[in-house]
Protein backbone atom coordinates (compact mmCIF):
# COMPACT_ATOMS: atom_id res chain seq x y z
CA UNK A 1 0.00 0.00 0.00
CA UNK A 2 1.35 3.25 -0.86
CA UNK A 3 3.28 5.46 1.40
CA UNK A 4 1.63 9.11 2.00
CA UNK A 5 3.92 11.47 0.42
CA UNK A 6 3.84 13.68 3.40
CA UNK A 7 5.18 11.15 5.89
CA UNK A 8 7.62 9.32 3.07
CA UNK A 9 9.81 12.84 2.77
CA UNK A 10 10.55 13.24 6.63
CA UNK A 11 10.96 9.62 7.07
CA UNK A 12 13.66 9.32 4.11
CA UNK A 13 15.40 12.47 5.21
CA UNK A 14 15.30 10.83 9.20
CA UNK A 15 16.70 7.77 7.94
CA UNK A 16 19.19 9.45 6.29
CA UNK A 17 20.70 11.72 9.10
CA UNK A 18 20.26 8.76 11.93
CA UNK A 19 22.48 6.64 8.72
CA UNK A 20 25.44 9.44 8.51
CA UNK A 21 24.78 10.14 12.58
CA UNK A 22 25.37 6.73 12.86
CA UNK A 23 28.23 6.09 10.67
CA UNK A 24 30.06 9.01 12.14
CA UNK A 25 29.83 7.97 15.50
CA UNK A 26 30.99 4.64 14.58
CA UNK A 27 34.07 6.47 12.86
CA UNK A 28 35.03 8.57 16.12
CA UNK A 29 35.03 5.44 18.47
CA UNK A 30 37.40 2.23 18.52
CA UNK A 31 36.41 0.27 15.29
CA UNK A 32 37.94 -3.19 16.04
CA UNK A 33 35.74 -3.23 19.22
CA UNK A 34 34.82 -7.19 20.50
CA UNK A 35 33.02 -8.75 18.09
CA UNK A 36 30.41 -10.72 20.65
CA UNK A 37 30.12 -8.09 22.92
CA UNK A 38 25.75 -7.13 22.32
CA UNK A 39 25.97 -4.61 20.10
CA UNK A 40 22.27 -2.47 18.86
CA UNK A 41 20.86 -5.76 17.44
CA UNK A 42 17.82 -6.87 19.40
CA UNK A 43 17.64 -10.00 18.22
CA UNK A 44 21.19 -10.54 18.28
CA UNK A 45 21.36 -9.51 22.29
CA UNK A 46 18.21 -11.19 22.94
CA UNK A 47 19.24 -14.79 21.27
CA UNK A 48 22.84 -14.81 20.43
CA UNK A 49 22.42 -15.76 16.81
CA UNK A 50 23.47 -12.33 14.68
CA UNK A 51 20.44 -10.94 12.25
CA UNK A 52 21.03 -10.68 8.70
CA UNK A 53 21.93 -7.77 8.40
CA UNK A 54 24.74 -7.85 11.35
CA UNK A 55 27.72 -6.69 9.91
CA UNK A 56 26.28 -4.22 8.17
CA UNK A 57 27.40 -1.10 10.24
CA UNK A 58 31.45 -2.63 9.75
CA UNK A 59 30.48 -3.15 6.27
CA UNK A 60 29.64 0.15 5.56
CA UNK A 61 32.78 1.65 7.42
CA UNK A 62 34.91 -0.67 5.52
CA UNK A 63 33.63 0.90 2.21
CA UNK A 64 34.71 4.81 3.38
CA UNK A 65 38.06 2.97 4.26
CA UNK A 66 37.82 2.31 0.87
CA UNK A 67 38.23 -1.78 1.48
CA UNK A 68 35.42 -3.20 -0.79
CA UNK A 69 36.85 -7.09 -0.03
CA UNK A 70 36.63 -6.66 3.47
CA UNK A 71 33.12 -4.96 3.33
CA UNK A 72 31.45 -7.93 1.17
CA UNK A 73 33.37 -10.82 4.22
CA UNK A 74 31.40 -7.88 7.10
CA UNK A 75 27.95 -8.07 4.74
CA UNK A 76 26.89 -7.69 1.48
CA UNK A 77 23.89 -5.53 2.71
CA UNK A 78 26.54 -2.95 3.54
CA UNK A 79 26.84 -1.59 -0.02
CA UNK A 80 22.95 -1.49 -0.39
CA UNK A 81 23.05 0.93 2.93
CA UNK A 82 26.14 3.07 1.37
CA UNK A 83 24.55 3.31 -2.05
CA UNK A 84 21.04 4.24 0.13
CA UNK A 85 23.55 7.10 2.19
CA UNK A 86 25.16 8.51 -1.43
CA UNK A 87 22.20 8.57 -3.21
CA UNK A 88 19.09 9.76 -1.28
CA UNK A 89 20.64 13.20 -0.12
CA UNK A 90 21.11 14.64 -3.82
CA UNK A 91 17.37 13.09 -4.65
CA UNK A 92 15.73 14.11 -1.59
CA UNK A 93 17.27 17.81 -2.32
CA UNK A 94 16.28 17.40 -6.34
CA UNK A 95 13.22 16.77 -5.24
CA UNK A 96 12.47 19.52 -2.54
CA UNK A 97 13.92 22.32 -5.21
CA UNK A 98 12.07 21.02 -8.78
CA UNK A 99 9.12 20.62 -6.09
CA UNK A 100 8.15 16.76 -7.98
CA UNK A 101 7.80 14.28 -5.91
CA UNK A 102 9.97 11.41 -8.08
CA UNK A 103 11.29 9.59 -4.96
CA UNK A 104 7.54 9.32 -3.93
CA UNK A 105 6.80 7.65 -7.42
CA UNK A 106 9.67 5.69 -7.43
CA UNK A 107 8.60 4.54 -3.92
CA UNK A 108 5.15 3.10 -4.82
CA UNK A 109 6.49 1.74 -8.32
CA UNK A 110 9.02 -0.31 -6.07
CA UNK A 111 6.71 -1.36 -3.86
CA UNK A 112 4.31 -2.63 -6.62
CA UNK A 113 7.13 -4.56 -8.06
CA UNK A 114 8.50 -6.03 -4.66
CA UNK A 115 4.85 -8.00 -3.94
CA UNK A 116 5.30 -9.57 -7.26
CA UNK A 117 6.40 -13.10 -6.25
CA UNK A 118 9.27 -13.14 -9.15
CA UNK A 119 11.00 -10.31 -7.42
CA UNK A 120 10.14 -10.81 -3.56
CA UNK A 121 11.27 -15.10 -3.51
CA UNK A 122 14.44 -14.42 -4.88
CA UNK A 123 15.21 -11.42 -2.76
CA UNK A 124 13.97 -13.53 0.19
CA UNK A 125 16.08 -16.15 -0.53
CA UNK A 126 19.21 -13.85 -0.96
CA UNK A 127 18.25 -12.32 2.78
CA UNK A 128 18.23 -15.97 3.63
CA UNK A 129 22.00 -16.83 2.03
CA UNK A 130 23.20 -13.87 3.76
CA UNK A 131 21.69 -14.94 6.82
CA UNK A 132 23.31 -18.48 7.14
CA UNK A 133 26.43 -17.21 6.01
CA UNK A 134 26.15 -14.89 9.10
CA UNK A 135 25.40 -17.29 11.45
CA UNK A 136 28.21 -19.84 10.40
CA UNK A 137 31.05 -17.40 10.51
CA UNK A 138 29.54 -15.76 13.21
CA UNK A 139 29.34 -12.00 12.60
CA UNK B 1 -28.60 -0.85 3.71
CA UNK B 2 -30.79 -1.76 6.70
CA UNK B 3 -29.23 -0.02 10.07
CA UNK B 4 -29.30 -3.75 11.28
CA UNK B 5 -26.71 -5.32 8.90
CA UNK B 6 -24.68 -1.63 9.46
CA UNK B 7 -24.72 -2.56 12.88
CA UNK B 8 -23.84 -6.05 12.87
CA UNK B 9 -20.75 -5.19 10.37
CA UNK B 10 -19.53 -2.33 13.13
CA UNK B 11 -20.29 -5.11 15.78
CA UNK B 12 -18.05 -7.89 14.26
CA UNK B 13 -15.34 -5.45 13.01
CA UNK B 14 -15.45 -2.85 15.28
CA UNK B 15 -12.12 -3.84 16.62
CA UNK B 16 -10.14 -3.56 13.04
CA UNK B 17 -10.46 0.22 12.76
CA UNK B 18 -9.65 2.94 14.96
CA UNK B 19 -12.77 4.12 16.70
CA UNK B 20 -13.13 7.52 14.98
CA UNK B 21 -13.55 5.66 11.71
CA UNK B 22 -16.45 3.85 12.64
CA UNK B 23 -19.08 6.75 12.42
CA UNK B 24 -17.62 7.19 8.82
CA UNK B 25 -18.29 3.97 8.45
CA UNK B 26 -21.28 3.87 9.63
CA UNK B 27 -22.86 6.59 7.75
CA UNK B 28 -21.25 5.29 4.37
CA UNK B 29 -22.67 2.00 5.12
CA UNK B 30 -25.99 3.06 6.31
CA UNK B 31 -26.17 4.93 2.22
CA UNK B 32 -24.86 1.84 0.21
CA UNK B 33 -26.69 -0.59 -2.02
CA UNK B 34 -27.84 -3.71 -0.30
CA UNK B 35 -26.13 -5.51 -3.49
CA UNK B 36 -22.73 -4.99 -1.37
CA UNK B 37 -23.61 -6.87 1.47
CA UNK B 38 -21.97 -9.97 0.73
CA UNK B 39 -18.53 -8.62 -0.59
CA UNK B 40 -18.35 -6.52 2.69
CA UNK B 41 -18.44 -9.81 4.45
CA UNK B 42 -16.17 -11.33 2.23
CA UNK B 43 -13.21 -8.82 2.87
CA UNK B 44 -10.49 -10.06 5.36
CA UNK B 45 -9.04 -7.52 7.36
CA UNK B 46 -5.66 -7.66 9.39
CA UNK B 47 -6.03 -8.01 13.07
CA UNK B 48 -4.39 -5.37 15.31
CA UNK B 49 -3.37 -7.70 17.70
CA UNK B 50 -1.70 -10.21 15.66
CA UNK B 51 0.68 -7.62 14.24
CA UNK B 52 1.73 -6.58 17.72
CA UNK B 53 2.50 -10.25 18.42
CA UNK B 54 4.29 -10.29 14.86
CA UNK B 55 5.95 -7.10 15.75
CA UNK B 56 7.22 -8.27 19.28
CA UNK B 57 8.34 -11.20 17.99
CA UNK B 58 10.17 -10.39 13.95
CA UNK B 59 10.05 -6.62 14.32
CA UNK B 60 13.95 -6.48 14.09
CA UNK B 61 13.21 -8.37 9.82
CA UNK B 62 10.62 -5.99 9.67
CA UNK B 63 7.98 -9.27 9.39
CA UNK B 64 5.51 -6.69 10.90
CA UNK B 65 5.42 -4.43 8.05
CA UNK B 66 5.55 -6.92 5.53
CA UNK B 67 2.49 -8.40 6.89
CA UNK B 68 0.25 -5.47 7.24
CA UNK B 69 1.35 -4.75 3.39
CA UNK B 70 4.02 -1.76 3.83
CA UNK B 71 6.69 -3.94 1.97
CA UNK B 72 8.87 -1.19 1.00
CA UNK B 73 9.25 0.00 5.10
CA UNK B 74 9.53 -3.84 4.94
CA UNK B 75 12.81 -4.27 3.56
CA UNK B 76 13.88 -1.04 5.18
CA UNK B 77 13.63 -2.46 8.58
CA UNK B 78 14.94 -5.46 7.07
CA UNK B 79 17.90 -4.44 5.53
CA UNK B 80 18.87 -1.83 8.92
CA UNK B 81 18.57 -4.65 11.14
CA UNK B 82 14.99 -2.87 12.60
CA UNK B 83 16.69 0.73 12.02
CA UNK B 84 19.06 0.05 14.85
CA UNK B 85 16.58 -1.30 17.39
CA UNK B 86 15.02 2.16 17.32
CA UNK B 87 12.45 1.85 14.76
CA UNK B 88 11.55 -1.94 16.18
CA UNK B 89 10.98 -0.22 19.69
CA UNK B 90 8.88 2.62 18.08
CA UNK B 91 6.64 0.21 15.87
CA UNK B 92 5.33 -2.25 19.02
CA UNK B 93 3.63 1.00 19.66
CA UNK B 94 2.67 2.03 16.09
CA UNK B 95 1.88 -0.99 14.62
CA UNK B 96 -1.83 -1.33 16.09
CA UNK B 97 -2.98 2.33 14.89
CA UNK B 98 -0.94 1.52 11.22
CA UNK B 99 -2.65 -2.01 11.00
CA UNK B 100 -5.93 0.07 11.73
CA UNK B 101 -5.68 2.67 9.15
CA UNK B 102 -4.43 -0.29 6.63
CA UNK B 103 -7.73 -1.83 7.39
CA UNK B 104 -9.65 1.22 6.67
CA UNK B 105 -8.24 1.98 2.97
CA UNK B 106 -9.18 -1.66 2.39
CA UNK B 107 -12.60 -1.19 3.07
CA UNK B 108 -12.27 2.75 1.86
CA UNK B 109 -11.50 1.02 -1.86
CA UNK B 110 -14.62 -0.80 -1.29
CA UNK B 111 -16.96 1.87 -0.04
CA UNK B 112 -15.95 4.97 -2.85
Amino acid sequence: MPLKENRLYPFAVLAVVTGYAWVIINLTINKNSDLSAPGLCLFKTVTGIPCPSCGSTRSVLSIVDGDFGQALIHNPIGFILALMLVILPPWLIFDLITGKRSMHNFYNRAEFYLKKKAIIVPLIMIILIIWIRNILISI
Amino acid sequence: MDSQKVDMFILTNGRFFESYHLGQIRDRLLSMDDSKWFILQTVQFKDPTISLIVSLVGGTFGIDRFLIGDTGLGIGKLLTCGGLGIWTFIDWFLIMRATREKNMITLQQLLY
